[in-house]
């Protein structure tokens, strides 16, 4: 389609516009850290937001966060690779409707089935209130159909040619399945994982709801904005648990942009 | 001995019985687990963790909002079953409650078309045309996504009184005191959600999909680029824009996070509503309820995504 030099500016003008929209409240954080002051024509530079910050306690909720986040991607591994493997490869009745529920757990929001869970377990499992277990499970809910998507896209991208190769000569399916295809779709697979591990990390709902024995570092970070408001050194938090959770997926969405791509196509 | 074709016909021979296979049900069954087995053993985690975390809460959602709960000891409130319809005739009658769904409902209607109407031009421009920082403008559609949370505590500070939009808004002329868009009000919950970002990248595959010679054909016939656009492009497009849409709608209903950071803990979405029924009033049963309602709206919502996805189509 042919578009004319000024309206290509013009909308090109919006993307970034947007994209400035989206992205500026990150930057406020940034500014707000360093300047320890609310106000936006900033005042001062200073680093005091940096000292207010309890840092034994919030560190710990970081680590417990990490954790979760490590512990759910493990569980959406199990859970998405053998399922997305089904789904790539054999052929049997019921694909389609699968491959549509599978998104089950992005159009019901994660308030309804985790307050159906709390209910019930509160009342008739009281002991598992709060417990890492339950709310890793839970947390591990809402990232499936994304996670199953991007193997799919990968496993897609991987010539089946090579594991009937490998069977032809005598391979078990298992075995065919972890030296043939695993290391060819490696680099989806570490997307996927970290699909998985950015959802739970930054997770704010499912502990909230089931009363996480642990905080969470989103908690953390609420608690203190129900006693607080928002002081300069709530962005401190802010600031460190996005360099911490979202450093590392920036660093792999620069590094795998094509399998990341795939998940929305 | 000769036999006529007819003759011949009429005598069973045991050849032509083979041809009928008669196979019982159980020689079926066996059959098809001998086809299926490994493919049902690869799909029966996903199919037992959807049965569990999701499938049996919700049942039990759907038995107790049909409860009524009971005071026990002056302490304690114990839920009991009644079988009766009077939590939801409770929250279609008790104006607060009422309040609240069509709140709900009505804001996530209207912040999800701004959403739409916002993402279109992006999408295609993304889809279509070389675009100056692409990698910046890609990204910044998916952080949202992943990072919600920091984005709505950060969206708290650009939108205090003394932020930046104030600052801006003031700078032009625009207000004379700065609005309060955050803490209690619901506007800077309204202003989020009506960001494009999951919406541009579905938007935009479904962009992808449509093959340029339509476009290509309608603007050789004359058509303008607009026409182009609203008349080829859109409706060949259109079940990757519904799509979008319904996941854009869901999300806005079933928004929990967002309201309860940037308007307060006693807002009124529906989502929040459900929250403060089960931690500070303890009220079960009517919590139950009001999530068989929203699942319902939700159930609709799958039922349509599952029409613009189940028929193929380049979405």
């Amino acid at each position: 389609v042919k578009l004319s030099r000024p309206a290509a500016i013009i909308l090109n003008l919006y993307a970034l516009l947007l994209a400035a929209f989206l992205m500026w409240p990150l930057l406020q954080v940034v500014l707000t850290s360093f300047t320890s002051d609310i106000v936006f024509p900033p005042r001062y530079w200073s680093l005091n937001a940096f000292r207010e910050v309890l840092w034994p306690g919030f560190m710990q909720s970081l680590y417990f966060s990490l954790k979760l986040a490590l512990a759910v991607a493990l569980i959406l591994m199990v859970i998405c690779l053998p399922a997305a493997y089904a789904m790539e490869r054999r052929r049997f009745r019921g694909r389609a409707l699968l491959s549509v529920l599978i998104f089950v757990p992005i159009i019901f929001p994660v308030v309804i089935y985790s307050s159906a869970i709390r209910v019930y377990v509160f009342m008739f499992y009281s002991e598992w209130r709060g417990a890492f277990w339950l709310v890793a499970l839970v947390t591990a809910m809402w990232p499936i159909p994304l996670v199953i998507r991007s193997i799919q896209g990968s496993l897609a991208n991987v010539d089946p040619v090579y594991e009937e190769a490998a069977l032809i000569m005598g391979a078990s399916p298992l075995r065919a399945f972890l030296k043939i295809t695993i290391p060819l779709i490696a680099p989806g697979l570490i997307t996927a994982a970290m699909i998985g591990f950015t959802a739970a990390a930054t997770t704010f709902v499912v502990p909230y709801i089931l009363g996480s024995n642990e905080p969470t570092v989103s908690l953390y970070i609420f608690r203190d904005v129900g006693r607080m408001g928002f002081p300069p050194w709530i962005a401190v938090e802010v600031l460190v648990m996005q360099i911490v959770v979202l450093g590392i997926v920036q660093i792999l969405y620069f590094a795998f942009r094509k399998q990341f791509r795939g998940i929305f196509v | 001995m000769k036999l006529t074709a007819q003759e011949s016909a009429q005598i069973d021979y045991p050849e032509k019985r083979t041809l009928v296979p008669a196979v019982s049900l159980a020689q079926r069954g066996r059959r098809w687990w001998s086809h299926n087995w490994s493919t049902l053993l690869l799909l029966a985690p996903l199919l037992l963790f959807m049965l569990t975390v999701f499938a049996v809460p919700m049942l039990f959602q759907i038995a107790f909002a049909f409860f009524e709960r009971e005071l026990i000891g002056n302490v304690l409130w114990v839920p009991k079953p009644a079988f009766n319809l009077g939590n939801f005739m409770e929250a279609f009658t008790n104006p607060d409650y009422r309040f609240s769904i069509v709140w709900t409902i009505g804001i996530a209607f209207a912040t999800t078309t701004a959403n739409i109407l916002l993402a279109l031009p992006v999408a295609y421009y993304l889809a279509r045309m070389r675009v100056w920082g692409r990698t910046v403008i890609e990204l910044s559609f998916l952080l949202p996504i992943f990072g919600e949370i920091f984005t709505i505590y950060a969206l708290a500070y650009a939108l205090t009184p003394q932020g930046p939009l104030n600052w801006l808004l003031m700078k032009l002329h625009l207000i004379q005191e700065p609005l309060s868009l955050v803490g209690t009000s619901p506007v800077g919950v309204i202003i989020w959600m009506s960001l494009p970002t999951l919406s541009v990248l579905l938007i935009r595959s479904a962009f992808s999909g449509v093959d340029l010679v339509y476009e290509e054909a309608a603007q050789t016939m004359g058509a303008s680029t607009l026409r182009t656009f609203f008349q080829v492009t859109v409706p060949l497009a259109k079940k990757g824009i519904a799509g979008a849409f319904l996941l854009v709608f869901s999300g806005a209903v079933g928004a929990y996070t967002i309201p309860l950071i940037l308007a307060g803990p006693y807002n009124d979405w529906l989502t929040n509503k459900i929250q403060r029924e089960i931690a500070p009033y303890f009220n079960y049963p009517m919590a139950s309820a009001l999530g068989v309602i929203l699942t319902a709206i939700c159930a609709v919502l799958f039922f349509f995504y599952l029409r613009t996805q189940e028929t193929g189509g380049d979405a």
